[in-house]
């Protein structure tokens, strides 16, 4: 109890000093426009802006804060009471819920504690992260491979906040690194250092990545895909149609970087691959209506594709806040869960 | 045969195509400013490549265009390409002989003269020269003179064109021909030899020998084009001569006689004043005379027995002046006796008419009329001359004698050096090895009374010879073309001389176009005239002929002229002699202008010289407190104003391609006409760099905003457009 306690406190304290950085992140984000406007926040949780998140640094704190921001910022949330079982107490901090406030124990001590509580492990979850060259690609703060990142520690938190087993599996040209699901706290930190020691390379072999991915999961979970889908696009469906084939849950989120989406380059500029490295010199204003077009193509094939199957599917940017993943992922959670 | 060309005037300056590499290097050959960025994969790119690639090079490729062809263009107008027609495309040796004679003065009233006419049409010919072409600039009068040496710089020399004015000398268009021979040794292999007369081409201006000569020596027939710029109807009269006839005994009380002689060209008679004037104390003598066209006109005019003529000049002038005046007046000096010809003679045993001379005594004595004298004959056989009748001679006639004593010869050569005048007649009993020995200089050809060694008599080949290629401008032969005394271009010759080498002097008739039939040859003050045949009839029939008084009249007029008759050509070398003197010789022109002569000592006397005299009158030669005067009279060949027959003139010029224009046809007829290009050649340029400015601010912003802007920006056109301001400024 005293060790979960302390272990509890310097978490809360490391947690407050992560905040006070990330709110001077908010309030410096913008330059000197932004102070004049009084701290006015850039949308409905600044704390979940990609950009913002990118200054401050990507730690496993930082994930926690974000699904904790998340979670509080959802009111009325129908994600409440999952698998809770009481555990023991912890003295109050400020900041925290005042809804785990155990008022019974206020009565009689005259003290302020905080409920916890021990979560059923009741899924297993696997995230799936792809780590092919592509994804290195970015044009803002932060690269595909960092936004996938930290998407993938937010979700490995949230799961592990919910005493789901979370595992890691991290591909590219082949099956790659695959770290088994476990349900520790402690895990994430691990998780974590897996994708910071693997970065991104080499090429995209979605088909035999997939399938080798596949024979290795022996339990049928829920299967997070996090990937720019920078391959066939047939066949990169049709693997992905065998995950669900495979009686997994399978959520997919297809990273892309805005200026993928956008083209927004201009002047006569020569393009290298980053898988195969071959160039391309092009004007890109005289293909951008195409190559938008064709990406605005592509996107739709997949949605189309993975939502008659069954396949939640996600389209992200580096730009876009996390919630709306996280958001993705609970409301595929909520579906397995019952 | 009309050929177009295409040449430029300024060929060096297509060295500035080298310009041209601006362009290339810009759109080809500098790298371009490419960003380099990474991209996740180029697999949706390479979908849309080929067509992107096309738009890329439409623009630029049609920019690359646009520059190169505005430099391409730029560099031709720079180059003065012009367009030629009616001339062949080989590069051509142009020469232009524009006749300043005096006949080129011709002014009819306020309209321009025919020597502004001439000038004018000389210097279009000379600027219509292609690039390749040379030309050469030649001014004939009765000698030539180069304005313009064969080149391609000739336009240079217009503003000397501009000066040039016509003189006071005859045509003698032949004296071109030599120089052209000369100037055609530095030619380009390969090229058109072309030849320009601008002329008012009448008939005396030509001479029939020259052009067979030059025909002759040419390696190839020139094409030559003769630009008539005579008037339509001219007419003129003049005072064709003059001749002062005293009395042979002054005892007598008869009177002398000035005898004139008129001539008149024109479509009707023409009624005149001759005036005799400056004869003090005498008054002036005027007659009323009628011209007839083509026929010579006598009038007398009487001189007081006893009037004392010494150093006196009468002056004739005809009332009113036409379109020529200056054969309008005449100088004649007034002799006290008649000119002394001392005929030197074979020896023969025949002393009537059968003797070898007898023609040429008679022909001298009948020049004389009635008591009156005109020529002092005096014969003596070669042995009985001595060198004191040799110096009191003014013309020394060999008639086909042997030889003559070394005293003699050396007499004879110091009195022609002098002044006096030699006629050499050759004949059966000439001895070849004194002629050529004596007479003739082997080692300075030039300096010998004889121009050239006698090599062989030679009877004519089953035929009689004819004479050819007769100078009929010369002098000599003046009016000898008239239809009553005009038979000596029908002389024909039984035997002759032929003569070692190339006759170095002035050829003035050929026999059959072998020999030599009379050769001009100048000696210092004096001439030499060698005729090849007998003052009889053994070699040919000249002496039967009716030219042959009048042919030695004028031969003994010509070879006297630098002795007591004292008169000049304009435009001829005056050399005479004077007393020998130490003091400080000076001539007076008409003008009362000073001229300052060469004086050379020549034995007792001394040699006066000066250059060809020009204006026309009196000049005086002051010396030793005495005055004498000699007279430099007009030609008069020129004013007869008779046109060339253009027949005759393309049959003397065969084979040579010759063509005959008016100037009145226009200068489509006279030379090529050529069209500038640059002019064009620029307009076009200028709106091809309108072109690029429009594509470059107008198209590109719309295919390539950044690189429009970018070029639009550094080059600040239109910067304060909001459509081509630059990214920045948005």
């Amino acid at each position: 109890m005293p060790e979960t306690a302390s272990w509890l406190g310097r978490l809360g304290g490391q947690a407050r000093g992560l905040l006070r950085k990330l709110h001077r992140a908010v309030t410096e984000a913008g330059g000197p426009q932004v102070i004049t406007e009084s701290l006015s926040p850039r949308g409905p949780n600044p704390y979940l802006d990609p950009a913002i998140l990118a200054r401050v640094g990507f730690s496993p704190l930082l994930a926690k804060v974000v699904v904790e921001g998340f979670i509080n910022g959802l009111h009325k949330s129908p994600f409440h009471g999952f698998s809770v079982e009481f555990a023991d107490h912890r003295e109050y901090v400020a900041g925290d819920d005042l809804k785990y406030l155990d008022w019974h124990l206020y009565a009689r001590t005259d003290h302020y504690y905080i409920k916890r509580f021990e979560e059923e492990t009741n899924l297993r979850c696997y995230i799936l992260l792809d780590r092919s060259a592509s994804m290195g690609f970015g044009t803002g703060q932060l690269t595909k491979w960092d936004y996938s990142c930290f998407l993938a520690t937010c979700l490995a938190y949230m799961m592990l906040r919910q005493q789901d087993a979370v595992g890691l599996s991290i591909f590219g040209a082949k099956p790659g690194l695959m770290v088994p699901a476990r349900c520790r706290r402690s895990y994430l930190r691990q998780l974590m250092r897996v994708m910071i020691d693997n970065g991104p390379a080499g090429g995209t072999d979605m088909v035999s990545s997939l399938r080798g991915i596949i024979r290795n999961i022996k339990r049928r979970g829920l299967v997070v895909l996090i990937s720019d889908l920078i391959d066939d696009p047939e066949q990169t469906l049709a693997t992905i149609r065998l995950l669900q084939s495979h009686r997994h849950d399978v959520i997919v989120f297809h990273v892309n970087d805005a200026a993928e989406l956008d083209f927004p380059f201009e002047g006569a500029t020569l393009f290298r691959d980053l898988e195969t490295g071959e160039e391309l010199e092009i004007d890109p204003a005289s293909v951008r209506d195409g190559y938008c077009k064709r990406m605005q193509d592509i996107c739709e094939f997949f949605k189309k594709g993975l939502t008659e199957s069954g396949i939640d599917y996600q389209m992200l940017n580096t730009r876009t806040p996390y919630d709306k993943a996280l958001a993705g992922y609970l409301g595929r959670r909520a579906r397995v869960g019952r | 045969m009309i050929f177009a060309v295409l040449s430029v005037l300024a060929p060096y300056a297509l060295a500035a195509s080298a310009l041209l590499a601006i362009p290339i290097i810009v759109h080809l050959l500098k790298p371009r400013k490419v960003r380099q960025t990474p991209f996740s994969s180029l697999r949706w790119l390479h979908l849309t490549r080929q067509h992107l690639t096309r738009r890329i090079r439409w623009h630029q490729f049609l920019l690359f265009l646009l520059r190169a062809a505005f430099i391409v263009l730029l560099v031709l107008a720079l180059a003065r390409p012009i367009f030629s027609t009616g001339q062949e495309g080989k590069p051509a040796e142009r020469f232009i002989v524009l006749d300043v004679s005096r006949s080129m003065k011709y002014k009819d009233g306020d309209r321009p003269s025919v020597m502004d006419n001439a000038r004018e049409l000389a210097a279009q010919l000379v600027r219509q020269a292609l690039p390749e072409d040379r030309t050469a600039l030649l001014l004939t009068s009765n000698r030539t003179d180069v304005l313009c040496p064969l080149g391609p710089d000739a336009e240079d020399c217009l503003a000397a064109l501009s000066t040039v004015r016509a003189g006071n000398a005859d045509t003698d268009l032949g004296s071109a021909l030599p120089v052209i021979r000369s100037m055609l040794s530095g030619c380009r292999p390969g090229a058109d030899v072309r030849i320009a007369f601008i002329t008012d081409n009448y008939q005396r201006n030509w001479d029939q020998a020259a052009i067979a000569t030059f025909l002759q020596d040419v390696p190839s027939p020139p094409q030559v084009k003769i630009i008539d710029v005579a008037p339509p109807h001219p007419h003129n009269a003049w005072i064709a001569g003059a001749r002062f006839q005293g009395a042979a005994d002054e005892a007598s009380g008869q009177p002398a006689r000035i005898i004139v002689q008129l001539g008149c060209s024109s479509d009707e008679a023409q009624e005149r004043t001759l005036t005799l004037t400056d004869l003090s104390p005498l008054k002036d003598q005027t007659r009323n005379i009628l011209l007839q066209p083509g026929r010579l006109t006598t009038v007398d005019f009487e001189v007081p027995a006893g009037f004392n003529v010494a150093d006196k000049i009468a002056r004739l002038q005809l009332t009113p002046s036409d379109r020529l005046p200056e054969d309008d007046q005449f100088w004649l000096p007034l002799a006290p006796r008649g000119t002394q010809v001392l005929v030197i003679e074979p020896e023969s045993p025949r002393k009537d008419r059968y003797h070898p001379a007898f023609p040429l005594r008679t022909a001298i004595d009948v020049l004389g009329q009635e008591g009156m004298y005109a020529w002092q004959r005096v014969s003596k056989s070669h042995r009985e001359v001595t060198p004191k009748d040799v110096a009191g001679a003014e013309v020394i006639v060999l008639a086909d004698v042997p030889d003559v004593s070394e005293p003699v010869r050396h007499a004879i050569e110091e009195r022609v050096r002098t002044g006096g005048g030699l006629a050499i007649f050759l004949g059966p009993h000439v001895q070849g090895s004194f002629y050529n020995t004596k007479l003739a200089s082997a080692l300075q050809p030039g300096k010998g009374l004889l121009p050239l060694p006698l090599k062989s008599a030679v009877p004519a080949d089953n035929r009689l010879a004819p004479m050819t290629r007769v100078s009929w401008s010369h002098p000599l032969f003046a009016s000898m073309l008239d239809p009553i005394v005009g038979d000596l271009g029908q002389v024909r010759f039984r035997s002759y001389y032929l003569f070692d080498d190339s006759p170095r002097g002035n050829v003035l008739a050929w026999i059959d176009d072998k020999s030599p039939a009379l050769v001009e040859h100048a000696l210092e003050a004096g001439k030499v005239l060698v005729v090849n045949t007998t003052p009889n009839a053994d070699w040919s029939d000249l002496a039967g002929r009716a030219s042959f008084v009048p042919l030695i009249d004028r031969m003994l007029a010509h070879l006297s002229g630098g002795g007591s008759r004292r008169q000049f050509r304009a435009g001829d070398e005056i050399a005479l002699t004077i007393d020998k003197t130490d003091d400080a010789v000076r001539v007076t022109t008409p003008a009362d202008a000073s001229l300052v002569p060469t004086l050379k000592p020549a034995g007792e006397r001394t040699m006066l010289r000066l250059p060809p005299q020009d204006e026309p009158g009196v000049y005086l030669v002051r010396s030793n407190d005495r005055t004498r005067p000699f007279v430099v009279q007009v030609g008069v060949g020129d004013s007869v104003l008779a046109p060339a027959d253009a027949a005759l003139l393309r049959q003397w010029w065969q084979p040579a391609n010759l063509e005959i224009v008016r100037a009145e046809s226009g200068s489509a007829g006279i030379a090529a006409e050529r069209l500038p290009l640059w002019p064009l050649i620029l307009a076009v340029a200028s709106f091809l760099l309108l072109t690029e400015t429009f594509i470059v601010t107008w198209l590109c912003p719309k295919a390539t905003p950044a690189v429009a802007h970018g070029i639009v920006h550094r080059r600040g056109l239109l910067a304060s457009s909001p459509k081509t301001a630059s990214p920045e400024a948005r």
